[in-house]
C-alpha cells in the first residue's frame, strides 16, 4: 500500500515572515492520481505548493516523496527534484530565452550531452501537446497570458516527471483551451501514470479532471476527500464552493446610525 | 447650547460637499450640529463619505449631530451605510539599539553570504567541470560580451581622458622643476598601479554592475528564480557563474588595455609640450614600471572584478518584492560595489606598497 503513495506531506506547519499562514496540514498523493488543493483565494494554496517543493523552508513538519522522507528544513536533492515538474501561477518563463529553449532546459539538465536536434524533437512534441507549436521561436514576451502558461505547461512535462504540480493551469484561459489542458492532464495521468497535485478554481475543470481533494480554510484541512465526497458534503463552505453562491453574511453592528428627525 | 443649522443644498456632489464639509466639522467641533436636508434630493458616493466622516467627527467631540426633513431614499440609504472596518497597522516600535543589533546582523549575514556565494563560483568555473552534476547551459561567451565587450567603448575613452587630464596638470609642475622627461615613468606608474584598474572597475560597476543586479532582481521578482530551482537547476550556476567567469575574464583585459589608451593619452601631452617622440615616451614607461607591477595591477582588477560579480549577483537574488525591488538592488548594488572598490583599493595601497 505504502508503494502506491508518490507524495506525502505531515503536519506541515509554515508562514511568512511573522504571519503563519497554514498551522497543520496533512495529505497524501497516490500514484497516478489527481489531487486538488481547493481553497477561497489567499488561503495558502500557492504557499503549500512552494512548501511542498521545498522552495520555502517550513517550521515544522515532514514530506515523504518516492519513499524518502524529508523533514521541514531540509533541501531536496536534485535527483528526486528531476523526477517531477512544475507549472507555477504565471509561467514563469525565462524571458532571455525563447519558448523552445525554455522547454529544453530541463532536459538539458537532466542529458546534458543529448544532440540539440534530438532535444528540439522532444520539445516540438511537447508544445504540439499544448497546441503551441507556432510559437517554437518566439519570447515569452511576444505571448498570451494563457499562451505563457501553456508553454509553461510544456516545460513542466518535458522530462515525463513522475509528479507533476499545477498552480491554477486553465486559470484565465478560454473555456475550449482550458478543457484540451483538462483533457491533456487526464491524458498524461493515464497514458504516463503522472500524479498530479493540481491547485484550481475552475469548478468545471475541478468536475473533470479531480480525484481526490483537499479543502484549505484559515491553515487547516478543512476536508480531504473524493470528489463525490466534496459534492455531497454538508459543510457551508463546500456547499457554497460547490454551488457558486456567496456566503451569506449577517452583521448589523457596524452601521452609522445617525439621529433622524422630521 | 443652541445647535447651529445648515441647510444643504439640492444635491451632494464631490464638487460641492468639500467646502461644505469642512464647515460643518468645524461647527461640530465646536457644538451640536443640525444639517437640515429638505431640500437634498441626490448625493453621491462623497455624500456618504461626507455623513461618515460627520458622524466620526460628532462622536470623537462628544457634540450630537441631528438630520432632519431628510428624505425616505436618502434617509434609507444612510441607514445602511457601513463602518468601514480598516484594520491597524501593526508597526513594530524598535529602538535605536535594536535596529543597529539587527543592521549589523543583516550585513554579517550579507557579507557571509557572499564569501558563500564566491566560494560556490569559484569551485562550479574550476573542480566543478569535472562534476557529474554539472550542466552544459553555456551562456558565458554571452555574457563577455555583453559585460566585457560593450563597456570597452567608455572604459577607454574615460580612463584615456583622466590620463590626459592628469598628464596636463601635471605637465605645469614639471615644466617649473624642468622634470619633463620623468612626465612618461610617473604617469605609465601611476596609470596602471591606480587609475586603470580603479577606474576601469568603477565604470564596470555602473555599467555592467547594475545590468547584473538588474537583470537577476527581475528574475527573483516575477518568480524565475524559483522556476530554475524547480527545475533542478542551481540559480547561482544557471546565473551567477557565467557572469562571475565572463568578469573575471574581462576586468583584467579591460583594465590593461585601459591603462593603454591612457598612455596614448598621456603621449599627447608628452609629444607637444616636452617634444618627446613616441619610442622614448614608451620606453620611458616601460622603464620606469617593474613588471610585477603588471601583476599586481592584474590582481587587483580580478579582486575588484569579482567584488561588482558578487554584490550584484547577491543584491539581485534577494531581491523580494515588485519593481521597487529592482529599483532599490540595482542602486544599492552599485554603490556598494564602488564604496567597496575603493575600500579594498586602500587596503591593496597598503599591502602592495
Ligand atoms: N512573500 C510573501 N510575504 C508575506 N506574505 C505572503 C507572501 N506571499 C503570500 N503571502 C500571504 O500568504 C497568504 C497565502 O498566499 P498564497 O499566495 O499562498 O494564496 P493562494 O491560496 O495561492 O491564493 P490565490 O488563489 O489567489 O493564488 C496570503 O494571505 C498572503 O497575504
Ligand atoms: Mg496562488
Amino acid at each position: 500500500m505504502d508503494d502506491d503513495i508518490t507524495l506525502k506531506v505531515e503536519h506541515l506547519r509554515t508562514g511568512y515572515k511573522g504571519k503563519e499562514v497554514l498551522h497543520d496540514i496533512s495529505f497524501d498523493v497516490r500514484r497516478g492520481e489527481i489531487r486538488m488543493i481547493l481553497g477561497s483565494s489567499g488561503c495558502g494554496k500557492s504557499t503549500l505548493l512552494n512548501n511542498i517543493l521545498k522552495l520555502i523552508k517550513a517550521t515544522s513538519g515532514t514530506i515523504t516523496y518516492f519513499g524518502k522522507t524529508y523533514s521541514a528544513k531540509s533541501g531536496l536533492d536534485y535527483v528526486t527534484r528531476m523526477r517531477m515538474g512544475v507549472l507555477f501561477q504565471n509561467g514563469a518563463l525565462l524571458s532571455d530565452l525563447t519558448v523552445a529553449e525554455n522547454a529544453m532546459m530541463p532536459l538539458i539538465r537532466s542529458m546534458p550531452y543529448m544532440p540539440r536536434s534530438q532535444m528540439e524533437a522532444i520539445v516540438a512534441d511537447r508544445l504540439e501537446k499544448v497546441h503551441l507549436l507556432h510559437a517554437f521561436h518566439k519570447y515569452p514576451a511576444e505571448l498570451s497570458g494563457g499562451m505563457q502558461r501553456r508553454a509553461a505547461l510544456a516545460r513542466a512535462i518535458a522530462l515525463k516527471p513522475e509528479l507533476l504540480f499545477c498552480d491554477e493551469p486553465s486559470t484565465g484561459l478560454d473555456p475550449v483551451t482550458a478543457r484540451s489542458l483538462d483533457e491533456l492532464l487526464l491524458e498524461l495521468r493515464d497514458t504516463l501514470g503522472v500524479s498530479m497535485v493540481i491547485v484550481s478554481h475552475e469548478l468545471e475543470s475541478i468536475k473533470i479532471i479531480c480525484d481526490r481533494f483537499i479543502y484549505l480554510q484559515d491553515g487547516y484541512v478543512l476536508m480531504d476527500g473524493t470528489l463525490k465526497q466534496g459534492m455531497e458534503s454538508e459543510l457551508p463552505v463546500l456547499k457554497s464552493f460547490f454551488n457558486r453562491e456567496s456566503p451569506k453574511e449577517i452583521d448589523n453592528k457596524d452601521y452609522y446610525h445617525f439621529n433622524f428627525v422630521d | 447650547m443652541q445647535s447651529k443649522t445648515i441647510i444643504l443644498p439640492e444635491s451632494l456632489t464631490a464638487e460641492n460637499s468639500r467646502v461644505l464639509l469642512q464647515n460643518c466639522r468645524k461647527a461640530l467641533q465646536r457644538g451640536p450640529l443640525l444639517l437640515d436636508g429638505k431640500s437634498l434630493k441626490y448625493m453621491d458616493y462623497s455624500g456618504d463619505a461626507f455623513f461618515a466622516l460627520l458622524a466620526d467627527t460628532s462622536e470623537k467631540s462628544g457634540y450630537k449631530l441631528t438630520l432632519a426633513h431628510f428624505n425616505d431614499d436618502i434617509k434609507f440609504h444612510l441607514q445602511h451605510l457601513k463602518k468601514p472596518k480598516i484594520p491597524p497597522k501593526n508597526k513594530v516600535n524598535q529602538n535605536f539599539l535594536e535596529r543597529l543589533g539587527e543592521n549589523t546582523i543583516l550585513v554579517a549575514r550579507s557579507v557571509a553570504k557572499i564569501f558563500v556565494l564566491l566560494n560556490t563560483c569559484i569551485y562550479w568555473s574550476l573542480y566543478g567541470h569535472f562534476d557529474k552534476g554539472k550542466s552544459k547551459f553555456g551562456g558565458t561567451a554571452k555574457q563577455i560580451n555583453r559585460l566585457g565587450a560593450e563597456a570597452m567603448g567608455i572604459c577607454f575613452l574615460m580612463v584615456a581622458l583622466i590620463c590626459f587630464t592628469m598628464a596636463l596638470q601635471s605637465s605645469f609642475m614639471l615644466k617649473a622643476v624642468g622634470g619633463g622627461s620623468y612626465l612618461a615613468s610617473g604617469l605609465g606608474y601611476l596609470i596602471f598601479a591606480e587609475i586603470s584598474p580603479l577606474l576601469t572597475t568603477i565604470i564596470l560597476a555602473g555599467r555592467s554592475g547594475s545590468s547584473i543586479a538588474a537583470e537577476i532582481a527581475n528574475m527573483s521578482v516575477c518568480e524565475e528564480v524559483k522556476a530554475i530551482k524547480a527545475m533542478a537547476i542551481s540559480p547561482v550556476q544557471y546565473l551567477v557563474v557565467p557572469r562571475f567567469i565572463a568578469m573575471t575574464i574581462c576586468t583584467p583585459i579591460l583594465s590593461f588595455c585601459a591603462g593603454i589608451a591612457g598612455c596614448l593619452a598621456g603621449f599627447l601631452i608628452a609629444f607637444f609640450f616636452f617634444d618627446i617622440s613616441f619610442a622614448n615616451y614608451f620606453q620611458e614607461i616601460r622603464d620606469g614600471i617593474p613588471p610585477i607591477l603588471f601583476l599586481k595591477s592584474t590582481v587587483k582588477a580580478v579582486v575588484f572584478g569579482w567584488l561588482i560579480t558578487m554584490i550584484s549577483c547577491h543584491k539581485g537574488l534577494t531581491a523580494v518584492g515588485g519593481a521597487d525591488a529592482v529599483g532599490h538592488a540595482t542602486t544599492s548594488s552599485v554603490v556598494i560595489s564602488i564604496s567597496s572598490i575603493i575600500v579594498a583599493d586602500c587596503a591593496f595601497s597598503f599591502a602592495f606598497y
